[in-house]
């Protein structure tokens, strides 16, 4: 019963046009950076692997570098990341209010109960939204494999790299790289899922499905603008709070990814996500 | 039913009815000063005793500074200006929904009231201009605000540490003329914006217009370029202060001719848009 309803969810969230809509504007992004890594590649890799000897080594121009995530040389790479919340809300966040608002949620909630309804939908949300945030980064590193060796990076290259030793799971990046990228894309993945579902957990709360998804978006704008303007310069906050930055490699300016913060913001999504769910099961949905 | 009647409901129904919205506006502008101020701290602890009260013209300067121009370098990626960004995603936000939203409802029969789809555009269009209006109206009420709690002076000089103290580089001062064609070019940019936005919602919807203006902002900033319309609403790229910055002939030359098309544009996708078909999600 709950796989039925949970398979139907999810025929809804990935066979809809705004599934497909976040998904083509996010592949497009990842391949316009992946091409504007080509055209540095083909400029710099000639030079770097025959000063390799006395500079950097040849590991310096391997794929992994030009990958999006610990790449920071692409404008499209950075929209990608600026934009990424609200791809990943696009897709299927916006059904539960829709639902609720035309009725049909009152009739499949009777059917099917009103608990397993909301798991299934925000279960949807999470898969679809992780899926849209997802997989413009593997088709970029894909693609970047297609020009550049897949070297493992090496640390005497690491100001190329801009990977350094305060960068989260920087020592996978330098010994297993492949980890290194199934690692970040999971984490991508997580915080679009979770995002996703907690974008719809706001649904009884705001009236517009516009406003559903652009008010927690632009919050997080909000939130990178406190930490930018006044956090750090009053009180030299240095840890990375938005995802627009933690969820990449390279650092900006003199601040950092920690750990605790992104395990702390991730729990308070999902804490909020699942209390909103466990209240709205009480709700009449008529 | 007449233009201005068509105006009047828009007015009393998207704007004195989301007054909330602007109550917001206000709250975030005073974040806005609360950060200039912070900028200033941070310079005093730098250059003590170095910079007084802070002027209007100081405030003005300092909610629209953006950001000088982004050179890239592998060691400092780019850091988009939060607050710049957020100021004028704001001003989109405003003007999004309503004239969509309208449509679906009350404005179809307006139209057909009205015998004039031609009508409904034109005073969506002045909604715009009157939503641009009373934002930045907000805007310039709690800058008075904070400058008299600051006790500055109510003049549009900018004090010469101000650049500065907002990180605009090799600034220049003393221009002819003041800030006041950062002052003209502000408000006609945003319109220009804002109705780009409302001639793209109805022809690809309003979500994906509202990703149009947050890449063009971002594109913008990342990119000092006078075909970028982003560039004209920073204090910190305008010739007012640096030199070789975004002129005012060229900005206000862009925005008229944006306004121009998305007015044009608009009427014409109107004229001939199925209103009965329209369809509600997003």
């Amino acid at each position: 019963m709950m796989g039925d309803l949970l398979a139907l969810e999810l025929r809804k969230a990935f066979h809809n046009k705004w599934f497909a809509m976040a998904l083509s504007v996010g592949c497009f992004l990842a391949s316009v950076a992946a091409w504007g890594c080509f055209q540095q590649f083909e400029k710099s890799s000639p030079w770097l692997i025959d000063m390799s000897k006395y500079y950097y080594p040849p590991s310096s121009v391997s794929a992994y570098g030009y990958w999006m995530v610990a790449d920071a040389s692409q404008p499209a790479g950075d929209l990608y990341f600026l934009l990424l919340p609200l791809l990943a809300a696009i897709p299927f966040s916006w059904s539960l209010l829709s639902e609720r608002r035309s009725g049909y949620a009152a009739h499949l909630a009777a059917r099917v109960g009103k608990t397993r309804y909301l798991v299934a939908k925000h279960a949807a949300a999470f898969i679809a939204g992780g899926t849209a945030a997802a997989v413009p980064l593997i088709l970029n590193f894909v693609l970047c494999i297609c020009f550049a060796p897949l070297l493992v990076p090496t640390v005497q290259a690491i100001t190329m790299f801009g990977v350094y030793e305060d960068a989260l799971w920087s020592i996978f990046f330098y010994n297993l790289p492949l980890l290194y990228c199934g690692l970040r894309t999971a984490l991508v993945f997580l915080f679009a899922g979770l995002w996703a579902s907690a974008v719809m957990a706001l649904s009884g709360m705001v009236k517009s499905r516009i406003a559903l998804l652009l008010l927690p978006y632009l919050f997080l704008v909000l939130l990178r603008m406190l930490e930018q303007s006044i956090l750090y310069t009053l009180f030299e906050l240095r840890e990375a709070l938005t995802p627009f930055f933690y969820l990449r490699t390279v650092p900006i300016g003199s601040q950092y990814t920690s750990a605790w913060v992104i395990a702390l913001e991730f729990a308070v999504m999902g804490a909020f996500a699942l209390a909103v769910l466990l209240v709205r099961r009480r709700e009449d949905f008529l | 039913m007449s233009l201005y009647r068509i105006l009047a409901f828009d007015l009393r129904n998207g704007v004195a009815r989301h007054w909330r919205r602007y109550a917001a506006i206000a709250a975030f502008f005073c974040l806005s000063v609360l950060a200039l101020f912070a900028a200033r701290k941070a310079y005093l602890d730098v250059y003590p005793s170095s910079v007084g009260p802070f002027t209007l013209g100081d405030c003005v300067v300092g909610a629209f500074s953006g950001m000088k121009e982004y050179v890239f370098d592998p060691r400092n990626p780019f850091d988009f200006p939060a607050l710049w960004l957020l100021t004028f995603l704001l001003a989109a936000y405003l003007t999004l929904h309503y004239p969509y939203r309208d449509l679906l409802g009350v404005g179809r029969h307006l139209v057909v009231a009205a015998q004039s789809r031609v009508g409904w555009w034109y005073a969506k269009c002045l909604w715009v201009l009157a939503s641009v209006g009373l934002f930045y109206a907000v805007c310039g009420a709690v800058l008075c605000l904070a400058l008299l709690l600051d006790g500055g002076a109510f003049t549009l000089d900018v004090s010469p540490r101000t650049p500065g103290v907002l990180a605009f580089g090799h600034a220049v001062l003393g221009q002819p003329g003041g800030i006041w064609p950062l002052l003209v070019l502000l408000p006609l940019a945003t319109v220009a914006l804002c109705l780009l936005q409302l001639f793209l919602s109805l022809v690809i919807k309003p979500l994906p217009s509202y990703l149009c203006t947050v890449s063009l902002l971002f594109l913008s900033s990342y990119f000092k370029t006078p075909f970028l319309l982003g560039n004209y609403l920073m204090a910190a790229r305008s010739e007012v202060f640096i030199t070789g910055g975004m002129g005012f002939a060229a900005g206000a030359v862009l925005a008229g001719a944006l306004i121009i098309v998305s007015v044009v544009a608009g009427r014409a996708w109107v004229q001939q848009m199925d209103i009965i078909e329209k369809e509600s999600i997003l």
